[in-house]
């Protein structure tokens, strides 16, 4: 990507947006990260803020900072998200209203303020998450599927409010990811079962995701929008 | 009606009826209707309105509002009715 844009990353403090982060402050980019935490990341292009995604005073208050930085959004890498490996059956209310509220409510949350943001320009793009879980219907991984599902939902009814501007919203379904804790998290049996069901098992790299988000940021991707883009191709 | 309300509107009005498209822009007259069966702008131009009204109200005074919620869209007289009901609405939130 040639032009330098402004990103904002979340869950920027560690795996894939740690990556991403890097990434793009690598490559010029200006770069706003935020997590529930501080991040060691230092960086000239990089500015972290602290902001628990399921907070609305804190998605409200990330967007003042950013404002009173100077920051105007080009690019949302909503990628801030809690994951959960738990059947159905063993899965908590209270875990599955943790699962809801950032990857679902978190993101919506997020994704309205930039979308009130680069309202003002009438430029953007909204990049969400969803996982290969979804189409791949893995075992214990029902509340945290379903909360991606939906992420794919709501893709399509936002990205029709915003008919008439330049503004996009499309999300991204990465397989496995190298380095991400997923693998750690989800166990071998289970990690075996999905690439079983993969066209490309392979585990992917940041570099890979990024590729992605640099197809969907591009300004010649402005008719784009209301697109899923899986990792790993299902068989 | 203290003018400050009314002066974020107008600056919300012209900065939306700036990036019209399609030639429809917002008469900025006290009695022009923004919301209810009986009238008022599209509902997509109104979400731009209370968009732009929010971005205004912070720059202009520091203060991150929301300006709709259930509460309001349920109170009998609907503060979005009209520019002049809406300035007043204003007011008060600017004041609060």
């Amino acid at each position: 990507m040639t032009d330098k844009l402004t990103f904002l990353i979340t869950g920027s403090s560690r795996g894939l947006g740690r990556g991403l982060a890097e990434h793009y402050a690598d490559g010029g980019h200006r770069v706003f990260g935020c997590s529930r935490g501080p991040s060691d990341f230092a960086h000239e292009n990089y500015q972290h803020m602290t902001a628990d995604i399921g907070a609305e005073a804190d998605v409200r208050a990330l967007f003042r900072e950013i404002k009173a930085a100077g920051g105007q959004i080009d690019v949302l890498v909503n990628n801030a998200g809690a994951s959960l490996s738990r059947y159905a059956l063993l899965t908590t209310a209270e875990e599955a209203d943790q699962i809801l509220r950032t990857n679902l409510l978190g993101a919506f949350m997020v994704m309205r303020e930039a979308i009130k943001h680069m309202k003002r320009k009438r430029h953007g793009r909204i990049i969400n998450f969803t996982s290969i879980s979804v189409p791949l219907g893995s075992s214990g991984r029902a509340i945290y599927s379903a909360s991606k599902a939906a992420l794919e939902n709501l893709a399509f009814t936002v990205s029709g409010e915003l008919v008439g501007e330049d503004i996009t919203v499309n999300t991204i379904g990465p397989s496995i990811i190298a380095g991400s804790g997923m693998v750690e998290e989800l166990g071998e049996a289970a990690l075996e079962q999905a690439r079983a069901k993969l066209l490309k098992p392979d585990a992917i790299d940041v570099a890979e995701v990024a590729h992605a988000i640099d197809f969907f940021a591009a300004a010649e991707a402005r008719n784009i929008t209301n697109q899923t883009v899986y990792f790993g191709g299902l068989k | 009606m203290s003018n400050q309300g009314l002066t974020i509107i107008h600056a919300a009005i012209d900065e939306l009826n700036a990036q019209s498209d399609d030639g429809e822009t917002i008469a900025k007259d006290p009695a022009t209707r923004l919301f209810g069966t009986d009238g008022g702008i599209d509902s997509l131009a109104l979400v731009n309105l209370v968009v732009a009204l929010e971005n205004h109200i912070e720059e202009t005074t520091g203060k991150t509002v929301i300006l709709v919620h259930e509460d309001v869209m349920a109170m009998e007289n609907n503060p979005f009715n009209t520019i002049a009901t809406l300035a007043e609405y204003l007011d008060g939130i600017i004041a609060d």
